[in-house]
C-alpha cells in the first residue's frame, strides 16, 4: 500500500467529489461540509492569487520598486489607488462605510466609459453592419441573409415596449417571439450538452483513481458513504416519525 | 399502457439521476460499446483552416480564460491547439485572465513538452505570462500597450532580455488571437476591447454554455469560427490528428518523427456523450407523453 | 454631506468622461493616463474589492460561530478552509527552498563575475574568491560548499565563473537556484498551495458544476411540456441541436428526419382539424408518401442535406438562432449604453446605496 502526499490528496479528490454528488440523494452532511469548505477554500484561493498577481507587483511594485521588484519604475502617484482600496475596505466598518463609495464610483465610472464605446461599435454597429444582406451570394445564402434581418427586426419589435403590440406590430413581435424561442431551444441544448461533458470529466477521474495504483480509493470512500447515509437517513426518518 | 406512461410523469427524481449517471458511466467504462463515426461542425472547419493558414515564425496570443470547473470541455481544445500551432512554427504567447488560466496553460504545455513531439524552447518559441486582476482592462491594455502590463514572463525574467518579445508592443503585432474561454472576461471582451478596435483576427474556443452569445460575432465574422464544447474539442483533435500524420509523412520539420502522436481525450468522450443526449431526448418525450395522457384524463 | 454624497458623483461622472475621451481625444498626457495609469488603478481597486468579499465572508462565519446560529457547526470548515490557503499561500511555500547567498555588493542580486575560467575546473589565477583567512591566498576549492566558513568559488562549466559571492546550495543540484517568488509558488506542482488547489479546490468546484447534468435531466422531464407553439419551438430546437451536436445525430436514417418534419407540420395544423380520425389518417398517409418519395429518389443511398439532422441543427444555429441571439445582443447594448450614458452624466445614483 503506497502511503505519501499524493495518495492522501487523491482520497481527498474523490471525498471531495462524492461528498458534492450525494446531494442527488438529499440535503446531507457530507454535502453541507464540502460546500462551506468550499467557499471558505475558494476565498483564500482569491485572496491569495489576488495579492500575489496583482496588488503585490502592480501597486506596491510601483511604490517600492527595489524591494519588490516586479519590473516598473517608481511610480508616487500610485499612492492614490492605495488610498483608494483602503477606502474599498472600509466597508465593512459602518461609520466610514461611505469612503468605499469613492472606489466604488472609480470603478463604476471608468466601466461605463469603457462600456459606452465598445458596445456601440462591437454590439449594435458591427452586428448592424453584418446584419445587410449580400446579393452577390448564392441564392440560398441571400435567403439566409433576409431571413436573419427579418427575424432581428421582429425580436426588436418585440423588445419595443412603448407601442402596444396590436396588429401589425403585434404580429411581427409575435414572430420574434418565434426567432427567440428558436434561440433559447438551441441555449438549453447546448446548456445540456455543457453540464454532461462535465460529468464526464468528474467520472473519468472517479474510474482513474478506482484502480489499485490508488487503493480503490472510490469503491471503498463510496461504500463509506453509502453505509453512513443510509444510517443517517434511516435515524433521520425516525425522528421525524417520533 | 397510458396508466404507466401517467405514473412514469410523477417518478421519483433520484431515479433519472440514476439513469443519468449509468448513461454516463457505461460509455466510460466500455468504450468499445459505443464507437460512432464524427461529423466536423462548418465553425470547427473554419477554425482549423484559419490556423492553418499561419506560417512558420507567425506570432499566435493565446488567451487562457478557463479553470478547473470547465477543463473537460476546454482543456482538450487547448492542448489540440498547441499541437496545431507548433506543428507550423508559430511563436506562442500565453496570457491568463482567470486566476486559474496559468495553470492550464501549465498543464496544457506540459503535456505538449511531455509528447516530445516538437523540440520547443521557452523564451524562443514560447512565452508565458502570470495571470492579470481586471479582465477586459486588462484585455484593453493588451490592445494598446503589451509591455506596459507585463514587464516579466511566468519565471520572473524580463521582457526585453528574451528574443521572443522582439517586436511585440501591442496587440497588433500578434498575427492571430485565440481564446479559450469559460465566462467572463471571454470571448465577447477580446472581440469588443482588442481585436474589433485593432482588426486583428480572433477566434474562440469556448463551453457549450457561451456558444449562443457568441454565434452572432461568428456570423458577422468578427470570430473566425468557433469550437463549441467538448463536441468542437473533439472535432478539431481529429482534424489535428489527421493533419499532423499526413505532415509526419511529408517530413514536417517542425515534428519529432518517431514520437507518438495521441488522438487526445475529448474524443474518447464523444460516446459518453452521445448515450446521455440520447437519453435526455428519450426522457423529454417521456415526459410530455405522460402529461399528453394526463390531460386527456383530467 | 458633500464627501458623501456629491464627490463620489463627481468621482464616477469625470472617470466616466475620461475613460471615453481616451478613444476620442488625442492629448498625450490623456492618453497616457487613460491607457497605462488609470487601467491599473482600475484592477488595483477590483483587486481590494476582491479583498472585501473575503473579509466580510470571514465576518459572517465568524459572527456565525461566535453566536452559534443555525448549523454553525459548518462554518468551521468555511473558516478552516480560508485558513489553511492563507497559511499555504503566504507563510508555508511546501517547495524547496531557494540556495541561500550574501549579497556583497548589496545590489539585491547575485552577481556573476568578469573574469572567465578555462574550464579546467580548478582555482586559476584571475578567478574570484572569498578569502577568508585573509592570507591572499585560494586555500581550497569546491563545486560549490554546504559550509559557509569554506572559502568557495563557483566554477561554472561553461566559462562563466561566478563571483566571490558566497552561496549556500539548499537542494544540492550544484548550481545557483534563486528562491521561488510566491506568485510562480502558488501555480507550481509540489507546493502546498497548488496541493489544495489540486485536490480540494478542483474537485469541489467541477463537481458543483457537474452536478447540474441530472438536475437538468430532472427539470426537462418534469417541466419541458409542450404546452403552446412557442414552446414546441423551443423543445424541437433544443432536442434537434442535442442531437446534431454529437456523433448519434449522423446515424439517424433520414426517414426519421421525414417522420420529424410530418410531426411537425400536422402539430401546427392540429388545432385547424377536429376529426380525430381524419387527423391520424392523414397523418400516416404524409410519413408513407414521403417515404415512397424517398426511395423514389434514392435517398437511402444519398440523402440530402435537409434530412440530415447535423446539417439541420447547423442551419439552426446559422440562421434563426442568430437571428435572436443578435437582437439580443443588440437590445442589451443599447440597455448598457443607455445606462452608461446616466452614470457619465451622473443620473446614476445606485453607488450611493439609495
Amino acid at each position: 500500500m503506497i502511503f505519501n502526499l499524493d495518495m492522501i490528496g487523491v482520497w481527498l479528490l474523490v471525498l471531495m467529489t462524492l461528498c458534492i454528488l450525494s446531494y442527488l440523494y438529499g440535503d446531507n452532511p457530507f454535502y453541507k461540509v464540502a460546500e462551506h469548505l468550499f467557499v471558505g477554500v475558494s476565498a483564500g484561493y482569491v485572496f491569495a492569487l489576488t495579492w500575489w498577481d496583482q496588488i503585490w507587483p502592480n501597486l506596491f511594485g510601483r511604490l517600492f520598486p527595489d524591494y519588490v521588484g516586479a519590473g516598473f519604475d517608481f511610480s508616487p502617484i500610485y499612492i492614490i489607488p492605495l488610498i483608494l482600496g483602503i477606502f474599498m475596505l472600509f466597508r465593512l466598518v459602518p461609520s466610514l462605510s461611505w469612503l468605499a463609495r469613492i472606489a466604488i464610483a472609480y470603478i463604476v465610472g471608468m466601466a461605463a466609459g469603457l462600456k459606452f464605446y465598445v458596445f456601440i461599435n462591437s454590439n449594435i454597429l458591427m452586428q448592424i453592419q453584418n446584419s445587410a444582406i449580400d446579393f452577390s451570394k448564392s441564392n440560398w445564402e441571400i435567403f439566409n441573409h433576409i431571413l436573419i434581418l427579418f427575424g432581428v427586426i421582429c425580436a426588436l419589435v418585440y423588445f419595443f415596449f412603448s407601442k402596444e403590440h396590436k396588429g401589425t406590430i403585434g404580429t411581427l413581435s409575435k414572430i420574434g417571439v418565434y426567432f427567440l424561442m428558436i434561440k433559447f431551444g438551441a441555449s438549453f441544448g447546448f446548456a445540456v450538452m455543457g453540464r454532461i461533458s462535465l460529468l464526464i470529466g468528474r467520472f473519468e477521474d472517479l474510474i482513474n483513481y478506482s484502480s489499485e495504483q490508488y487503493n480503490y480509493a472510490t469503491p471503498i470512500i463510496l461504500a463509506f458513504m453509502l453505509i453512513v447515509l443510509a444510517i443517517w437517513s434511516f435515524q433521520n426518518n425516525k425522528t421525524e416519525q417520533t | 399502457m397510458k396508466e404507466l406512461l401517467v405514473k412514469l410523469g410523477s417518478i421519483d427524481r433520484r431515479i433519472i439521476f440514476l439513469l443519468i449517471g449509468l448513461s454516463v458511466l457505461i460509455p466510460l467504462i466500455k468504450p468499445n460499446w459505443v464507437q460512432l463515426p464524427l461529423k466536423i461542425d462548418n465553425n470547427t472547419k473554419v477554425v482549423f483552416d484559419s490556423i492553418s493558414s499561419l506560417k512558420d515564425g507567425d506570432k499566435v496570443l493565446l488567451s487562457f480564460e478557463y479553470g478547473a470547473s470547465t477543463k473537460p470541455e476546454v482543456h482538450p481544445m487547448a492542448v489540440a491547439l498547441l499541437k496545431h500551432l507548433f506543428s507550423k512554427g508559430v511563436k506562442v504567447y500565453i496570457v491568463s485572465l482567470w486566476p486559474e488560466g496559468p495553470i492550464m496553460a501549465t498543464l496544457a504545455m506540459e503535456e505538449i513538452i511531455d509528447s516530445n513531439l516538437f523540440s520547443i524552447i521557452e523564451g524562443k518559441d514560447y512565452v508565458m505570462f502570470d495571470y492579470k486582476v481586471g479582465g477586459s482592462i486588462v484585455i484593453k491594455n493588451i490592445a494598446d500597450d503589451f509591455r506596459g502590463i507585463y514587464k516579466q514572463d511566468y519565471n520572473g525574467i524580463s521582457i526585453d532580455e528574451l528574443d521572443i518579445m522582439k517586436g511585440v508592443y501591442s496587440v497588433e503585432d500578434f498575427d492571430f488571437v485565440f481564446d479559450f474561454s469559460a465566462g467572463v472576461p471571454g470571448n465577447a471582451e477580446w472581440v469588443q476591447y482588442a481585436c474589433d478596435p485593432k482588426n486583428v483576427s480572433l477566434s474562440s474556443g469556448c463551453t457549450s454554455i457561451m456558444v449562443t452569445d457568441a454565434i452572432p460575432y461568428v456570423e458577422s465574422g468578427q470570430l473566425k469560427g468557433i469550437l463549441a464544447g467538448m463536441p468542437g474539442a473533439a472535432e478539431y483533435e481529429k482534424m489535428v490528428y489527421d493533419f499532423l500524420n499526413e505532415e509526419v509523412e511529408n517530413q514536417n520539420k517542425f515534428i519529432n518523427k518517431n514520437e507518438v502522436i495521441s488522438k487526445g481525450k475529448a474524443f474518447a468522450r464523444m460516446s459518453a456523450q452521445s448515450v446521455a443526449h440520447l437519453l435526455m431526448v428519450f426522457f423529454i418525450i417521456l415526459g410530455n407523453l405522460s402529461y399528453y395522457f394526463e390531460r386527456k384524463k383530467g | 454631506m458633500f464627501m458623501k454624497r456629491q464627490f463620489a458623483i463627481i468621482v464616477m461622472m469625470a472617470m466616466g468622461f475620461l475613460a471615453l475621451a481616451g478613444y476620442f481625444l488625442n492629448f498625450p498626457t490623456l492618453r497616457e493616463f487613460t491607457d497605462k495609469d488609470a487601467p491599473q488603478w482600475y484592477m488595483i481597486i477590483a483587486g481590494f474589492a476582491a479583498f472585501l468579499g473575503c473579509l466580510n465572508l470571514l465576518q459572517l462565519h465568524i459572527q456565525k460561530v461566535v453566536s452559534q446560529q443555525k448549523n454553525w457547526q459548518y462554518s468551521i470548515f468555511t473558516l478552516l478552509g480560508f485558513f489553511v490557503m492563507i497559511v499555504f499561500g503566504f507563510i508555508y511555500k511546501g517547495v524547496n527552498p531557494g540556495d541561500d547567498y550574501i549579497d556583497a555588493n548589496n545590489n539585491y542580486k547575485y552577481d556573476y563575475a568578469e573574469v572567465e575560467d578555462v574550464g579546467n575546473e580548478i582555482y586559476d589565477k584571475y578567478e574570484s574568491f572569498e578569502d577568508k583567512n585573509g592570507n591572499g591566498v585560494y586555500d581550497e576549492w569546491k563545486w560549490y560548499t554546504f559550509w559557509k566558513s569554506a572559502e568557495v568559488f563557483i566554477d561554472e562549466p561553461d566559462g562563466i565563473l561566478l563571483s566571490g559571492e558566497e552561496y549556500t546550495d539548499n537542494n544540492g543540484d550544484g548550481k545557483f537556484t534563486p528562491e521561488m517568488r510566491w506568485s510562480t509558488v502558488l501555480k507550481s506542482e509540489g507546493s502546498a498551495f497548488y496541493w489544495m488547489y489540486n485536490y480540494v479546490y478542483l474537485p469541489l468546484g467541477s463537481t458543483m458544476f457537474a452536478l447540474l447534468a441530472f438536475f437538468v435531466a430532472s427539470a426537462s422531464y418534469r417541466a419541458f411540456r409542450i404546452r403552446n407553439f412557442e414552446a414546441t419551438l423551443l423543445l424541437i430546437s433544443g432536442v434537434l441541436l442535442m442531437l446534431g451536436r454529437v456523433p448519434v445525430g449522423s446515424i439517424i436514417p433520414w426517414w426519421i428526419v421525414i417522420f420529424i418534419y410530418v410531426s411537425l407540420f400536422f402539430a401546427i395544423i392540429a388545432s385547424k382539424i377536429k376529426d380525430k380520425k381524419i387527423f391520424f389518417s392523414s397523418y400516416l398517409l404524409s410519413n408513407v408518401i414521403g417515404i415512397c418519395i424517398g426511395f423514389q429518389f434514392k435517398w437511402n443511398i444519398l440523402a440530402p442535406k435537409f434530412l440530415s439532422i447535423p446539417n439541420i441543427q447547423e442551419w439552426i444555429m446559422a440562421v434563426p438562432a442568430t437571428a435572436g441571439s443578435r437582437a439580443i445582443m443588440i437590445g442589451i447594448a443599447l440597455g448598457i449604453v443607455a445606462q452608461s450614458f446616466r452614470i457619465i452624466t451622473g443620473r446614476e445614483r445606485s453607488i450611493l446605496g439609495d
